[in-house]
């Protein structure tokens, strides 16, 4: 017989659970439904003393029925009442003396932009932009949510996100700068950032053989004073399946609540809505561009041996050849998967190395044929970063498309991959 | 080895890229010669410079990141620098480590992720006292 002072309560969104039908026959299931919005909405805005409710509220289901048509195509966003909460949260930190019709709409438009804003691409952002303008009634006056993503910005933004909640997830591809902007904003939140790539160790290693003992994220957590732990690697199974027990990892080791655990990661069609829903998000992209990166890795390799104006035009010109030849997509087709920030660091390296190895030294004399030595330089090492790697059958292409970048009287005859440049900067056979 | 032009300009990009401590992948089909064309390389620059230690690995779908970490540990000697202990070559010496077989298809995961942990953030946690040794 069953003891009746023993129940189990199983609270579950998962639907595939359903499906086993042994185990839900044993149970008496109760269905949460979803509690209307408006009522959550009008209930948590009059508890904190919000003035215009009514017309709050009305704002907030419109902007949910919004979110559901048009962003719910953003796999990160869990457009359900934990983001009215975070809304109206996120409304109540803003207003500290701030009361009234027009300080509460504005509230509404900031708030917005913290939560669901500043994590959309750029078209999206002008779409939410004219739909909360015209919603608050305030449109043709200046952007609300408009905001350019810069290095500083998303500095801010994870400080601000990381200060909210114990668990963020930075996304972004490779070389956008995420591991940057970490490092920045642990640096200007004074914290010490520990990076754990957890791909390469085993659960027993990272979280100790029994719940909360000796491990590399519990000896962290453990002796850490204001540390960032930051898990560099896919978001698969792994973070999925322990996140409870890196919460509870952290909860039993932490005497000090300064600890904070950041993911960082290139995708996250792998995690699952109840890891986001606990997490929140900032995306890093397009902040790195090919002009950045170009100049701030000649600058680090070459200062020392090229006059500074040739530098300059050098960079200029490279950026430009490279966004030439890379803008049509799929112009050809490469050996490897590149991104357009690998090919650019390929040309600052393959730069580099012809400098060191043919011990080439530029002065000012040579400012007078800047222009010709430049597009020596580029052709050479646009076609030693991109032209290796493209197909034989592209090939063809791929140097018509430089001899339309470059004057074809500087091109050597035979094509530029047949040849390198000497020491004094003349075309010479491999 | 028959040095062709195409050997001879590879072999330039290698030797320069060992030299600045980048590190390299190299790519190609079967029976090009990449495996030759690297060992030529490391043996003109070992017998150029003393100072160049060798460690030639080959990874498999078995190969695991314990074992890895193992290989490069044997290698390494800790040493003090600024007041904080750092895992490096013996005084004077550069290490090369040479990895035979990266087919990303078929290696274990683990053992590629311990190799991306080495090349991005110069460390790796130690297996027995857990604590980081920065290399």
């Amino acid at each position: 017989m069953i003891n009746p002072a023993m129940n189990i309560v199983f609270p579950n969104s998962n639907e595939s659970l359903t499906s086993r039908g042994c185990l839900a026959g044993l149970m008496r299931s109760i269905m949460i439904v979803t509690p209307p919005i408006k009522l959550v909405a009008r209930g948590l805005l009059q508890g904190y003393g919000f003035e215009q409710i009514e017309q709050l509220t009305d704002y907030f289901v419109r902007l949910m029925d919004y979110c559901k048509t048009v962003l719910s195509v953003y796999c990160q966003y869990n457009f359900s009442l934990k983001s009215v909460r975070s809304i109206i949260e996120a409304m109540n930190r803003l207003s500290v003396n701030e009361k009234g019709a027009e300080a509460e709409e504005s509230l509404f438009c900031e708030a917005v932009r913290q939560v669901i804003g500043l994590n959309l691409d750029n078209e999206t952002k002008e779409h939410l932009n004219t739909f909360v303008g015209l919603l608050v009634g305030s449109f043709g006056s200046a952007p609300i949510l408009h905001q350019e993503d810069t290095f500083n910005s998303k500095v801010e933004e994870l400080i601000k996100s990381v200060s909210a909640k114990a668990a963020v997830i930075v996304v972004g591809g490779s070389l956008e700068g995420k591991t940057t902007v970490i490092r920045e904003s642990a640096k200007r939140s004074e914290s010490t950032v520990y990076m754990v790539n957890h791909g390469c160790y085993s659960l027993s290693e990272l979280f100790g053989e029994s719940e909360g003992t000796s491990g590399i994220l519990p000896i962290l957590f453990k002796n850490s004073m204001s540390s960032w732990i930051v898990l560099d690697g896919a978001i698969g199974r792994t973070v999925n399946d322990q996140f409870g027990l890196l919460q509870s990892c952290m909860a039993i080791n932490c005497a000090n609540p300064s600890a904070k655990l950041l993911f960082e990661t290139d995708s996250l069609a792998e995690a699952t809505p109840s890891l986001l829903s606990k997490t929140n998000i900032v995306t890093v992209h397009g902040i790195n561009t090919i002009e950045l990166l170009i100049d701030s890795q000649l600058n680090e390799k070459l200062t020392s041996i090229v006059p500074i104006e040739i530098l300059k035009a050098l960079s200029q010109l490279l950026a430009t050849a490279l966004k030439k030849l890379l803008t049509p997509k799929k112009q050809f087709s490469l050996v490897l998967k590149m991104t357009e920030l690998a090919v650019a660091r390929t040309c600052c390296n393959n730069l580099s190395l012809l400098f060191e190895q043919n011990s080439i030294k530029l002065a000012e004399k040579d400012l007078k044929e800047s222009r010709k030595i430049v597009d020596k330089l580029v052709a050479w090492a646009v076609t030693w970063s991109l032209g290796c790697f493209v197909f034989p059958e592209t090939f063809t292409k791929f140097e018509a498309a430089l001899n339309e970048v470059f004057k074809l009287d500087n091109l050597p005859p035979g094509g530029v991959l047949h040849h390198t440049l000497t020491s004094s900067l003349e075309w010479a056979a491999w | 080895m028959i040095w062709t032009s195409e050997a001879y300009c590879c072999s330039t990009f290698i030797r320069g890229n060992i030299q600045q401590k980048t590190e390299l992948m190299i790519i190609g089909q079967t029976g090009t010669g990449k495996s030759k064309i690297v060992r030529s390389v490391i043996n003109y620059l070992s017998k150029e410079e003393n100072s160049l230690n060798k460690l030639c690995m080959t990874l498999s779908s078995n190969s695991k990141a314990t074992t890895i970490q193992a290989l490069l540990e044997e290698r390494l000697q800790n040493q003090r620098r600024n007041g904080q202990i750092v895992t490096m070559p013996p005084p004077g010496k550069k290490l090369l480590i040479q990895i035979d077989d990266l087919s990303l298809n078929s290696c274990s995961e683990p053992a590629l992720e311990i190799l991306r942990q080495q090349i991005s953030h110069h460390g790796m946690f130690d297996r027995c006292s857990f604590g980081w040794k920065a290399t």
